[in-house]
């Protein structure tokens, strides 16, 4: 064979030159140490991506908590450093993204990531290493089952829609009702699942499911159809984006208002009524924070985020802000930013004021606070009574 | 079946939104026999121009329509001076207008303080007006290439990524709406039970109207005959006299206009705007003008019914979770049995 | 392990899992066909793995080989009826095939429950996907367990491409890509060559795929949606088509360069964008192109060799 210059060897040798030169960034964080100087805490987000929308709500008001914690020396001479990173909605991208802030910026927990099967896919590291994680917006099941180190904020579907549909049936007395969901997305298959069940518990009859993409714009189809089975109501499980659109056209194609649509946390922002208009007057939805709640720090929170970014927070944003105050309670409790001392710490949380309610953890790091059920009165979420 | 009738009007309804999206598509295909998948980006685009008009400036709607249509067309103008020309040939006001580029790009995104920005960006754009001048002057280009035919497909991907990031950054991931009642929307009954909205009718009559101007502009006009001419033989029509860059600009301005009249509509008829919204109806449009026959506007028009047809009867008497699969499925078969297309005739006559 | 690779071992898992597919797209390439199934082959790989290791004791070695097995043996027919479309029309209608494997992966419980008497079997399970139980990895000679069979792997497709490259074979395929008309008139049987060349990808898609789950861990179809295929595609655009260095060295900068530039990490997206276009455009034969390893040599005053392509 003649004499190549891209032979064995030297490819072998390139590859492990182009691996080196990955490594630009050095290490730069600081060691972990008592509560004074920077808390280095990690945050994976999904900046860009097909969550991008989510992953920007949970970045703005994670830095607006910490902003707030760091000026109000909550935390005595200690400051939080938060690190955001971008997992591209990819589960290699969160993988990395904890490989990262675990080896090379050594943080102490980590808040996220925004996609569930992003954490399964990079819970265990931590897990592995140590770190305490916080989820912040993961409802589907297997989440804090991963270790004892993770932890999450956000009511899971399962914990939430039992509560809306008794609530909701024993007020309109609804007997059969049409389901439509998201069936390529974890969090609004998740609502299904949740929903499918609590039906079925409360007897109530199923006459059609039916499915669409995430990123669908027209729903007539499966709206023509649900209409032709006259059902008591609609049991929708959509992100707000796609419940707007679920909404208008349904109204459009003639669902009376008489059948109402209920769904779950993915309905829980302020887009919706924005997006839907008069479509969306007498949604109901179940979900973890109420915009209008009356907690301790609520509307100073929702006015702060209104304030900085121009835009009313929803239910992601509640929820990550509400991650950033658990994790520096934990820490200030702890007295110090050892990880495992913050775990231990973090899973002690009883009755905590949030914007969420009064907030703890149950023995599986599950959250404990009551699920909310609203409605949609002249373009704003209020309490459903 | 009480809601047949309903089925077929949201069928016809979402073969008019595919076909006016998909006209635009297959005329640039006709012409210069290449894939242009950057046209959702350009569609996302048009929908945010009207936008902007609406919202910011304080327009009406039916001014901003048009203003989007150009702004639209503008945009493919330049999409293909940077990411086709280039690979038919290389001339240096090419490379120029790709240095501008670059420089409004880093304009655009980077975070500095107000005079800087604006200082870099306006700089990049004059770049890129000298050297869009100079390469549309150029006589003589450095070299004229023979690419693979996978170059233009790769090259317009790479354009869409560069379009979508700019309007994330610009507009945010989140979704946004033209304002409520810029439009009636109180539906009209055809039965009883079957509606139809008035931007859906709109949108049908729009559809059906532009297919029959644009064959008429391809068939009966001056325009239209040096188009024909060049996707017969580039070269013949060059040596005929035709002004060949010309009227590529044209085409591509028109396939602009057109996708960006579709995305105003659309994001009207749907109450959603959002960067992404190019991506869906990208497949979908794909999957329409190769049913229809590449470069055959009559043909992508009448696919677009029979799959938005397809589409809504899946969902209707089968499963709405396996709704694309039949679409594609569709596609497939055509490919297998009639690679020109259901409506399609060969090369030779097309266009 | 040294502490550089300890640090960044997961983004050398997917380097080296990239620099398969990137390879799997070169060899479709190398002969002229733009074959858009590589994402569709590496679902089918991932899942096959996945659902052998959740339903079954099987050991994931013999997991891989099955994964392969079942890439070649849906590669087959496919390739049989698709490779006689040519460029685009052969781009779409592969496109639509790994639609509609993702559209099947999604709903692949309905399917199985028209076919089992257990309709409340979860295989699949939807968009949830299946996840596969973590294994903190053993350091075997420097590097864990989970990056050996990857880096093998990778090491085993580069010796075949390499030696295929200089073969006979290579040569009939890259005569197929410059004038498939010629090619057949010459004798070549291109029918033949193509479905090869095809058949070969697919597996090394399969297979990169499977390699890819234990990593991964949770496999659902969102892994492999459109924009998996166009990154494939980048890989082998970036690093250049004609050559099999070309793929290595494209996967290897786009897999590290948002670690490498983490200052732009919101432009991300342009950056790449911004690398395709101009890659296609103004280094057609990209990274691995000859002109610019001759540059190379001559700057780095190797003694003078011939020149191969």
């Amino acid at each position: 064979m003649k004499a190549r210059f891209f032979s064995f060897p030297t490819v072998l040798m390139l590859l492990f030159v182009c691996f080196a030169a990955i490594d630009v960034s050095s290490a730069s964080a600081a060691s972990a140490s008592s509560l004074s100087g920077e808390i280095p805490i990690g945050a994976v987000w999904s900046m860009t991506g097909a969550a991008a929308v989510y992953g920007s709500s949970q970045k703005n008001a994670s830095e607006l908590a910490v902003d707030e914690i760091n000026k109000s020396g909550m935390l005595g001479a200690g400051k939080i450093k938060l690190i955001t990173e971008d997992d591209r909605s990819t589960k290699e991208g969160a993988i990395t993204a904890f490989d990262k802030l675990i080896k090379e910026y050594k943080v102490v927990a980590i808040l996220g990531p925004t996609l569930s099967n992003s954490a399964k896919a990079a819970d265990p590291i931590a897990q592995a290493a140590k770190v305490p994680v916080l989820a912040v917006s993961n409802t589907a099941g297997g989440i804090v089952e991963m270790g004892d180190f993770i932890f999450r904020d956000s009511l899971s579907e399962m914990l939430v829609q039992p509560n809306t549909i008794r609530e909701t049936k024993n007020k309109l007395g609804y007997k059969k009702v049409a389901i439509l969901y998201g069936n390529d997305d974890v969090f609004t298959k998740g609502g299904y699942d949740a929903f499918k069940k609590a039906l079925n518990d409360q007897g109530i009859q199923i006459l059609a499911t039916e499915t669409f993409n995430k990123n669908d714009s027209d729903f007539s189809a499966q709206l023509t159809k649900i209409k032709g089975l006259k059902p008591d109501a609609i049991i929708v499980s959509a992100l707000a984006e796609e419940a707007a659109g679920i909404m208008s056209q349904g109204r459009q194609l003639g669902i009376p208002d008489s059948v109402p649509f209920i769904g779950g946390n993915g309905f829980n922002s302020p887009k919706l009524a924005q997006l839907a208009g008069p479509a969306a007057e007498g949604a109901i939805t179940g979900a973890a924070w109420l915009i209008s709640n009356d907690t301790p720090g609520n509307k100073a929170f929702v006015e702060a985020y209104h304030k900085k970014f121009g835009a009313n927070p929803d239910q992601f944003a509640a929820q990550a802000y509400t991650g950033v105050y658990i994790l520096a309670n934990a820490i200030k409790t702890a007295g110090s930013s050892n990880p495992t001392a913050i775990r231990d710490a973090m899973a002690k949380i009883k009755d905590m004021d949030t914007v969420l309610g009064k907030f703890s953890f149950d023995a599986h790091r599950e959250p404990v606070h009551s699920p909310v059920v609203q409605i949609i009165k002249n373009g704003k979420f209020v309490l459903y009574k | 079946m009480l809601e047949l009738p309903q089925q077929l009007i949201n069928g016809l309804w979402q073969g008019a939104a595919l076909a006016l999206f998909a006209m635009g598509y297959t005329l640039v295909f006709g012409v210069l026999d290449i894939i242009n998948l950057a046209q959702g980006a350009t569609f996302m685009w048009g929908a945010f121009f009207a936008f902007i008009c609406v919202t910011k400036l304080g327009w009406s709607l039916w001014f901003s329509i048009p203003v989007a249509m150009v702004g639209a067309g503008l945009l493919s103008i330049l999409l293909d001076r940077l990411a086709f020309k280039p690979l038919r040939s290389l001339t240096s006001g090419g490379l120029v207008l790709w240095g501008g580029f670059i420089v409004l790009l880093v304009g655009m995104v980077g975070k500095w303080a107000f005079p800087v920005k604006t200082g870099i960006t306006i700089t990049g754009a004059a770049v890129m007006l000298v050297g869009f001048v100079l390469d549309y002057r150029s006589i003589r280009p450095l070299r004229i290439r023979e690419v693979p035919h996978l170059a233009p497909i790769i090259s317009s991907i790479g354009a869409t990524f560069i379009l979508v990031s700019l309007a994330i950054n610009e507009f945010g991931a989140q979704v946004s709406r033209f304002p409520a009642n810029l439009f009636p929307v109180k539906p009209y009954h055809i039965t009883a039970d079957a509606v139809i909205s008035p931007i859906q009718t709109l949108v049908l009559i729009l559809s059906l109207a532009l297919m029959l101007v644009l064959s008429l502009l391809i068939n009966r006009t001056q325009m239209g005959r040096a188009i024909r001419a060049i996707a017969w033989s580039e070269r013949t029509s060059r040596l005929l006299g035709i002004n060949v860059d010309y009227v590529i600009a044209q085409t591509f301005f028109i396939s602009g206009a057109l996708a960006g009249a579709a995305g105003v509509l659309l994001g009207l008829a749907f109450n959603r705007l959002e960067p992404t919204m190019g991506g869906e109806v990208e497949l979908a449009g794909l999957t329409v003008i190769i049913v229809g026959g590449m470069g055959s506007i009559g043909g992508a028009a009448m696919a677009a019914f029979l799959v938005g047809m397809i589409r809504v009867l899946s969902v209707a008497y089968i499963d709405s979770s396996f709704r694309d699969a039949f679409v594609f499925a569709l596609l497939i078969l055509v490919l297998l049995i009639r690679p020109s297309g259901i409506f399609g005739r060969s090369k030779a006559v097309r266009a | 392990m040294p502490e550089f690779v300890s640090n960044n071992i997961s983004t050398i898992n997917f380097i080296l899992i990239n620099i398969a597919l990137g390879l799997s797209i070169y060899i479709t390439l190398a002969t002229g066909l733009l074959s858009l199934s590589n994402a569709g082959f590496m679902a089918i790989g991932a899942y096959t793995v996945a659902i052998i290791s959740t339903q079954s004791n099987i050991p994931f070695s013999v997991g891989l080989v099955m994964a392969i097995a079942l890439g070649v043996a849906l590669a087959l027919p496919i390739g049989m009826l698709v490779l006689g479309l040519r460029d685009i029309y052969l781009a779409i209608a592969t496109l639509g095939f790994g639609e509609i494997v993702r559209i099947i992966a999604l709903n692949g419980d309905k399917v199985v429950h028209l076919f089992s008497q257990n309709k409340e079997l979860i295989i699949f399970n939807g968009a949830e996907g299946i996840t596969l139980t973590y294994k903190t990895p053993t350091v075997i000679l420097g590097l864990p367990d989970t990056t050996w069979p990857i880096l093998i792997y990778v090491m085993v497709i580069i010796y075949i491409l390499a030696t295929l490259h200089n073969s006979r074979f290579g040569r009939i395929l890259a005569s197929i890509r410059q004038d498939e008309t010629a090619a057949s008139t010459l004798g070549v049987n291109v029918v033949h060559y193509k479905l090869l060349a095809f058949v070969l990808g697919s597996a090394i898609a399969a297979g990169a795929g499977a390699l890819s789950a234990p990593i991964v861990r949770v496999i659902d179809p969102h892994n492999y949606v459109f924009s998996r295929g166009v990154d494939i595609l980048a890989y082998a655009v970036l690093g250049g088509m004609t050559h099999w260095v070309g793929p290595i060295l494209g996967a290897t900068v786009l897999t590290s360069l948002p670690e490498a530039l983490r200052f732009l990490k919101d432009q991300r997206d342009i950056v790449n964008g911004l690398i395709i276009m101009l890659s296609i455009i103004y280094l057609p034969a990209g990274l691995a192109d000859p002109r610019i390893w001759g540059l190379f040599k001559r700057l780095v005053s190797f003694p003078k060799r011939e020149q191969v392509s």
